[in-house]
Parts: structure tokens; sequence; C-alpha cells
């Protein structure tokens, strides 16, 4: 029997808040939403470079999806009481799916 | 460890029964309430013992980790959020293994698995709605399909459900916080007095120590502090409004209850100019025309507009309530009218 605590829990990503001190609190509180709160199974960190400034334009973020690799970025919007807003951001316009966004 | 096994003993989201007490103050006994005490079987008086919160400076909140405070918090004025929750926190209720899936009969549902089940219905509904095209004989081959999807997917969430149980099989602890902003701690340190901060090395920080830490990490902690005080003090619960894109949303007597009647936006009218951390903080806002329609539209709640007015450099260290009471409050309300509608 495993003893599953939130110091564990934060293992996988405490190299990533090493790394950048500055976002570690956000990136904590998202990575704990995402797997204990909306239970996704697997959730890896992603390191990309020209969205790493510390403010966050749309200009970069538009030049990020221009490349053909990624269709759209999800934004995860935190706030210090552990809300967490989620936006999806796609580049142009895209036909409205029949799931259920709400 | 401490918390594994009181959470055993979660007793699930409050009853919307159980919101009896507005605010958690402490009610000093009277000489008569201690004479009458002598003769009846319960105290009316509540323990004088104060919450510990924990000050995280680099999340700008404040933390509190017993349970018992959690809950005494969330019902006695819906202080903070679950740090795993929408707002009450329930994660451990609701993913210990009785409680999951979907509800039956008179089971105790928390927020989140009422809206569960209303976007299952829903979906439902929809798959109904869009096959719903076509003759009679159509319709009830779809219904047949309908169902059998239905039961595909209890079928699949036990199959999930004893799959999880078996490759976890994990002891589950309460790993869940109750987060206070920096403006509802020192709500509850300095406006009431039940809540002692410390920081994270242990050491209890007075009220004026919390007070100079807050300012410090928080942008315009004083001026959005100031708001949170005024609403509360005039019995609103406040809470937040990033959701609504505003800076605080007010319940009439919570969130459980009815939506949020008043969507605030707090707005800095500078008297003077002083050059005090307070000045990035809505600077730019662009308090145009277009600006607050874009927002009226979005907000369902009516719109007020905040008016802080900062009082010129104050004198060296004043006392924190001298210094609030520097503060003017204004509030503009915005409704949209149709004038047909008016007449």
């Amino acid at each position: 029997m495993r003893m599953m605590n939130a110091i564990s829990v934060l293992d996988h990503i405490t190299p990533f808040c090493e790394k950048y001190p500055q976002t570690a609190a956000c990136l904590s509180q998202v990575y704990l939403d995402l797997t204990k709160a909306k239970t996704w199974k697997e959730v890896e960190v992603v390191e990309i470079e020209p969205l790493q400034s510390i403010t966050l334009f749309f200009s970069s973020l538009q030049s990020f999806l221009n490349k053909p690799l990624y269709k759209s970025v999800t934004l995860a919007i935190t706030f210090p009481d552990s809300t967490v807003v989620y936006y999806k951001v796609h580049e142009g316009i895209v036909p409205p799916t029949n799931n259920c966004v709400g | 460890m401490s918390n594994l096994i009181k959470s055993s003993s979660t007793s699930g989201p409050t009853k919307k029964a159980s919101y009896t007490v507005p605010l958690p103050l402490l009610l000093s006994p009277s000489l008569l309430s201690r004479f009458l005490s002598y003769f009846t079987p319960f105290t009316i008086f509540s323990s004088t013992r104060k919450i510990k919160g924990k000050y995280d400076e680099k999340a700008q909140a404040v933390i509190i980790s017993n349970r018992e405070d959690m809950e005494k918090l969330w019902k006695e004025g819906f202080f903070g959020k679950g740090s795993l929750s929408r707002s009450e926190p329930t994660w451990f209720w609701r993913n210990s293994n009785k409680n999951k899936g979907e509800g039956k009969g008179k089971q105790k549902l928390a927020a989140e698995q009422v809206t569960e089940q209303r976007r299952l219905v829903r979906k439902r509904n929809k798959k109904g709605r869009v096959q719903n095209v076509g003759n009679v004989q159509q319709v009830v081959r779809e219904e047949a399909e309908i169902v059998r999807m239905q039961e595909k997917e209890r079928d699949e969430q036990t199959i999930e459900q004893t799959l999880t149980q078996e490759e976890e099989n994990v002891l589950l602890e309460d790993i869940e916080k109750l987060i206070l902003t920096t403006q509802e701690a020192f709500f509850l340190c300095y406006g009431l007095g039940i809540l002692d901060i410390y920081d994270s090395q242990d050491c209890l920080l007075s009220v004026e120590e919390s007070w100079k830490s807050f300012q410090i990490t928080s942008n315009g902690f004083i001026m959005k502090y100031v708001v949170y005080h005024y609403f509360r003090s005039l019995g609103w619960v406040v809470r937040c409004g990033m959701k609504f894109g505003v800076d605080y949303v007010l319940y009439e007597k919570g969130p459980v209850f009815k939506h949020a009647e008043y969507a605030v936006i707090i707005l800095p009218v500078h008297i003077s100019q002083n050059s005090d951390n307070d000045v990035d903080f809505r600077n730019n806002c662009m308090a145009s025309w277009s600006w607050m329609m874009n927002l009226n539209r979005v907000c369902v709640q009516s719109l007020v507009l905040c008016y802080v007015i900062i009082p010129p450099s104050i004198i060296t260290s004043p006392t924190i309530t001298e210094c609030i009471k520097e503060y003017k409050v204004q509030q503009v309300l915005i409704k949209r009218c149709i004038p047909s509608k008016l007449k």
C-alpha cells in the first residue's frame, strides 16, 4: 500500500520548479490541479523556448502558433487562492466542436 | 499524519441548512451566559483557540491545513477556497471510493458532482435531439441506442473504478488545504482576530508584520484590502472574481444559495502624485466606455465600479487603522437597460 502525500506528488516537477523559481508556485498549482482535481493521469512538463519570458505577450504566442507543429495552446491562468482558469487559444478561426465546453 | 485520521470522518459537502453563522466571530461569555451555562448542558461560546495559517510568500496566499479549521472557515462566512476543489474543500470526500460515481437517490452531492451530472444529462439530451431528425422508427432505434450508450457508460465507469482501485491501491490521504488570499487572511487576522499567521519558518507574524509583508508581495494590497474590508463589514460575502473577469463578486448570503449579486472592479483614484508600490495597480486601466461595455456584457451580475481614493503620502508609520481610515471608497453601479422596457 502506497501512502500518497503532497510532497511525493510534486516530485515529478521538482526539477522544473528549481529551474524556474519565479514561476514555481504557478507550476505546482496547475500541476496539482490537473493531476489531483481534474485527475489527468499523465501530465508532463514541456519546455517551450519562445514562451519563457516573464510576461507572455500575444505576439509571441501568435508566432509560436504559426509554426505548423502546434495547432493550439491551452493557457492556464492562476490566481493566488488556487483558482485556475483554462483558455484554449487557436491559430485562426476553428469550427465549434460538439463537445460540451461549459 | 493527523490529517489522515481526521479526514476519515469527513462529513462531505455542507448542507444548506448548516450555514447558520455569518462570520466566525468569537463571542466572549457574559456573566449571565456563564451563569446559565451551569444549568444548560451545552456551552454557547466557542473556544478561544486561534486558527493557524501559514503564509506562503511565493504563492501570495495563506494556507490552512487543519481539517476542522478549513470547514469552520468555509461554513462561517465562506472564506477561502479548497486547493483541489472549485470552492468548498471536498476533494477527499469526492474521491474516496464510496462517494465516486453518479448519485443515487438521496445521496449528498458536492458542487462538482452536481455540475457533472448536469453535463451528462445535457449530453444525452443533445444526442437525443441531434438524432431526432427523421421518422418515428428511426427515433425508436436511436432511443434504444441511447439506452445502450448509457449502459455502456455505466459499465465503463464501474470498470474504471475497479481498475483504479486495483492499479493504485493507495491509501488516500487528504492533501487538500484551504487557501486564503492575503486580503481574506488579513481580514480574519486584523478585522476579526481569529487567525494567527505564521511565516515559512513557523514564526508567528504580528498584525503589523503581516500588513507590511503582504504589501511587499501583493500589488495594490492596501487598495484591495480596503474594498474587501468595506464590503465584508456591510455584510456581503466577498469572493474572488477572477472567473468573471472582475476583482470581487458579492453574494448576499453565500455562493451556495444564489448567484452573485454584484461584480466589483476596483479603480484607483490618486489625489496626489506619490511614489508607492500601488502606483502600478490598474494605472493603465482603460476606463473607457467600450471597455466598460465589454465587461458588462460578459458579466451577468450588475457591475459595481468601486473607486478607491488613495490619500497622499501619509506620515511615517501610522497605525493600520489610521492608514485604512485615510482611504475613501465610492461606488458606482452600472446596469444596462433597454429604453423600450423602461416604459
